[in-house]
């Protein structure tokens, strides 16, 4: 399944996790489990949501834009 | 807590058996281990260190059915895969020990999480029973498991329990008690890896026999070695003669893919058992949020909603918003500036001037819009609390695909609606030095908290009734500049590489008063210190170099500079002062609103009604437009030269914006002023 998933992704594209659940016939909690793997393995990494991209930002506390959820992009 | 009677009684330390019923508890963290623990060994427990280690090892007797059982804690697991020294500390325990029964304590509420550990300790020499605790939580949530059909489906026995209430937990040790005499049924059903790789573990399995140290079985150490797992890699390495070891090692360099594939087959087999075991009725929330996301996430109906959403915000913003900006303008700044001028009437005029021409006028006629950030705000962080926000970005996303822009230049660009300062260091997730540089170029074009702060306080000032119109027209074209840019710059730099980028939608909730209030109050409260830092300076430059030399607004030194820039301001019909606000919009953007109010003395008959007077319509719409998309902040030009580290970049940046802003406004003047 995992492999499933890497195929996917590397398909490219924008994904919500229901939409990958959906497609592995399995639970949206299954890929974030697989996703994290994915991500300790190096083959996906997460996005770095506002918070952190804000740090050095003096409007950090004006931001509008949050964090949109938890994201993942491709790293090769 | 109650504990079942049986429990209590004979709680005497074991003297005539010979040795305890040795008993490990395993699991992953917060799933109800240490209840157990306590409610089964009571005071009867030790605690210390993992010999060597720092990680804490609790150890417990107790008797049931006259038995004498030792319990020992295995630390709080996810895996067993040598990531940390809690796992290996798990696995060693068992391999080892060889415990009697490993009891896996499982969460029912989120099955999948711990079922991942059990995959693993069932290929351990070790009988596993299933607490499949916390059942009560499961119920309240709706999902419901079925022990007997997930019990069927691992081969193992499993005892729903809900520890905390001390329900099943006589069960368990009825089960634990049969497991351990061997009179249960105990034939569990492994996880299979992919053919081609079952075949490679077979060779290597043959490869390895016969060198394995003890107490390691040889079909876990050859599943672990084909895992890439560092420990026992080095353990076998140091245990095979080298040129077996080299052999097994080809192998193994050959089939490097196979660590997808082995966890792949333990996701292929949580999958099945969760499947099999666990209802989850589509009911409340879950089906609320699927409902809804039928349309908000729709890749076209999703891009109306947004565009409707933002025109209600923004027209929700205008119709309370403008009244109380009025009020502010009229009573505040007007009253405060007549009573400057009337204290100071026999101080010097440039004095009284500073005062109520430079600071009340500049950064007190900015002060005043704070009515109507304070709701636009609010509504931005009710849409994020509700969780919509998630759904913009996703719906926001398919449009950048839309146009040939990837996955990894979206996020950057959509910090840029917050600030573009971020949105650039942003940039620092895409590899791609050219996607890179491309998504460094479009950012100044998403408009920032500050632009649509200029464009809320201006476009009601100038367009009244019609302002939703027209700024959420002002934000549709910057968008659509973008999109135009991208797709241009994309055919040119970009040679259609595939990205991929995947979300996680929170589920939509109530609103919370208390986080929209605090977020409203962090925005409005930074927004008032940036009025009162550097819009203030800039308003008291501004009205020095409006002042100076001879105190006359028409023959200053800022209006001999805007007279020498006004011929290419007249091409979009702004006259110098509009393009001198232009300019002091590059130390931050609503400067412009600053420098006006100087400019215009807004403290004696208020900003709105004379730039309404001053300008026609068409005027007025030029210069909004050229206001969102003309050069970013000084603040965003610095982070482009950092980021890009070339001075070229920056220029090309700059002109850039200055190139499309300007020709934008000229065809919007053109066209606005013939209409």
């Amino acid at each position: 399944m995992l492999d499933r998933l890497l195929e996917i992704l590397k398909a490219g594209g924008t994904h919500r996790v229901s939409d990958l659940a959906h497609m592995l016939d399995t639970t949206p909690a299954l890929v974030e489990m697989m996703l994290e793997d994915l991500s300790r393995a190096g083959y996906v990494k997460p996005v770095a949501t506002c918070t952190e991209a804000c740090a050095s930002c003096s409007l950090a506390h004006s931001c509008i834009s949050t964090q949109p959820g938890k994201a993942w992009t491709l790293s090769q | 807590m109650s504990v079942p009677a049986t429990l209590r009684e004979n709680v005497v330390l074991p003297a005539v058996q010979e040795r305890p019923i040795l008993v490990a508890l395993a699991g992953q963290p917060n799933v109800g281990k240490s209840t157990l623990f306590n409610l089964l060994t009571g005071l009867h427990q030790h605690v210390g260190n993992w010999p060597g280690k720092t990680v804490e090892r609790k150890e417990g007797y107790f008797t049931f059915n006259g038995a004498s059982y030792r319990l020992v804690d295995l630390p709080g697991t996810y895996s067993l895969t040598a990531n940390s020294p809690e796992e290996l500390i798990a696995r060693e325990f068992i391999l080892r020990e060889r415990p009697d029964v490993v009891v896996a304590v499982v969460d029912a509420a989120t099955l999948e999480r711990s079922l991942y550990l059990v995959a693993e300790l069932l290929s351990l020499p070790a009988p596993v029973v299933v607490a499949l605790n916390m059942m009560d939580v499961a119920r309240q949530e709706g999902i419901q498991v079925e022990p007997e059909v997930l019990q069927a489906a691992l081969g193992v026995p499993v005892v729903p329990m809900s520890a905390t209430r001390g329900v099943g937990v006589q069960e368990l040790l009825e089960t634990v008690e049969r497991m351990a005499r061997a009179d249960l049924p105990y034939a569990p059903r492994l996880p299979q890896i992919r053919p081609d790789h079952q075949e490679v573990l077979e060779v290597i399995g043959e490869q390895i026999a016969g060198y394995v140290p003890e107490p390691y079985p040889r079909d876990w150490v050859a599943l672990k070695l084909l895992e890439g797992d560092p420990e026992i890699t080095r353990m076998m390495r140091g245990a095979l003669p080298p040129e077996r070891w080299e052999e097994v090692h080809a192998v193994l360099r050959a089939h490097d893919d196979a660590q997808v594939a082995v966890a792949s087959g333990r996701y292929e087999w949580i999958g099945r058992m969760v499947r099999a075991a666990v209802t989850r009725p589509r009911i409340g929330q879950i089906g609320l949020t699927e409902r809804l996301d039928r349309w908000a996430t729709h890749p076209f109906w999703g891009l109306v909603i947004l565009a409707g959403i933002l025109g209600v915000v923004f027209w929700l913003t205008y119709t309370m918003g403008a009244p109380l900006q009025g009020l502010l303008e009229t009573y505040l700044v007007g009253t405060l500036a007549d009573g400057v001028r009337g204290l100071l009437s026999g101080a010097p005029t440039w004095f009284s001037g500073i005062l109520a021409d430079g600071i009340i006028g500049g950064a007190g006629a900015v002060l005043t819009f704070l009515p109507i950030l304070v709701i636009f705000f609010a509504a931005m962080a009710f849409l994020e609390d509700v969780g919509y926000m998630a759904r913009a970005a996703y719906v926001m996303d398919g449009f950048m695909h839309l146009i040939g822009l990837h996955g990894k230049s979206f996020l950057p660009l959509f910090l840029g609606f917050g600030c573009n300062v971020p949105a650039i260091l942003g940039t620092r997730v895409i590899e791609s030095r050219r996607a890179r540089l491309l998504t460094i170029l479009l950012a100044p074009m998403v408009p920032c908290t500050a632009r649509m702060a200029v464009i809320v306080f201006l476009a009601p000032a100038f367009f009244g009734p019609a302002a939703p119109l027209v700024a959420w027209g002002l934000v549709l074209l910057s968008l659509g500049t973008l999109a135009l840019a991208g797709m241009a710059l994309n055919r040119t730099l970009f040679q259609g590489r595939r990205s991929a980028f995947i979300m996680e939608l929170p589920l939509y909730h109530l609103p919370n008063g208390r986080t929209i209030g605090l977020s409203v109050w962090q925005r409005s409260w930074a927004f008032v210190r940036k009025a009162g830092t550097v819009i203030l300076i800039v308003s008291i430059v501004i009205w020095a170099l409006s002042y100076l030399p001879g105190g006359d607004t028409e023959s200053s030194y800022l209006a001999q500079l805007g007279k020498l820039l006004e011929p290419v301001g007249r091409l979009m019909g702004l006259d110098w002062r509009l393009t001198v606000a232009l300019l002091s919009s590059f130390i931050a953007k609503e400067n412009s609103i600053a420098t006006l109010g100087v400019l215009f003395h807004a403290s004696e008959e208020g900003l709105a009604n004379l730039l309404a007077a001053t300008y026609p319509l068409a005027t007025a719409l030029a210069f909004l437009v050229v206001q969102v998309l003309f050069i970013p902040c000084v603040a965003t030009v610095a982070a482009i030269r950092q980021e890009t580290g070339s001075w070229r970049w920056t220029v090309f940046s700059i002109g850039l914006s200055l190139l499309i802003s300007l020709l934008a406004g000229m065809v919007t003047f053109q066209i606005a002023a013939r209409v």
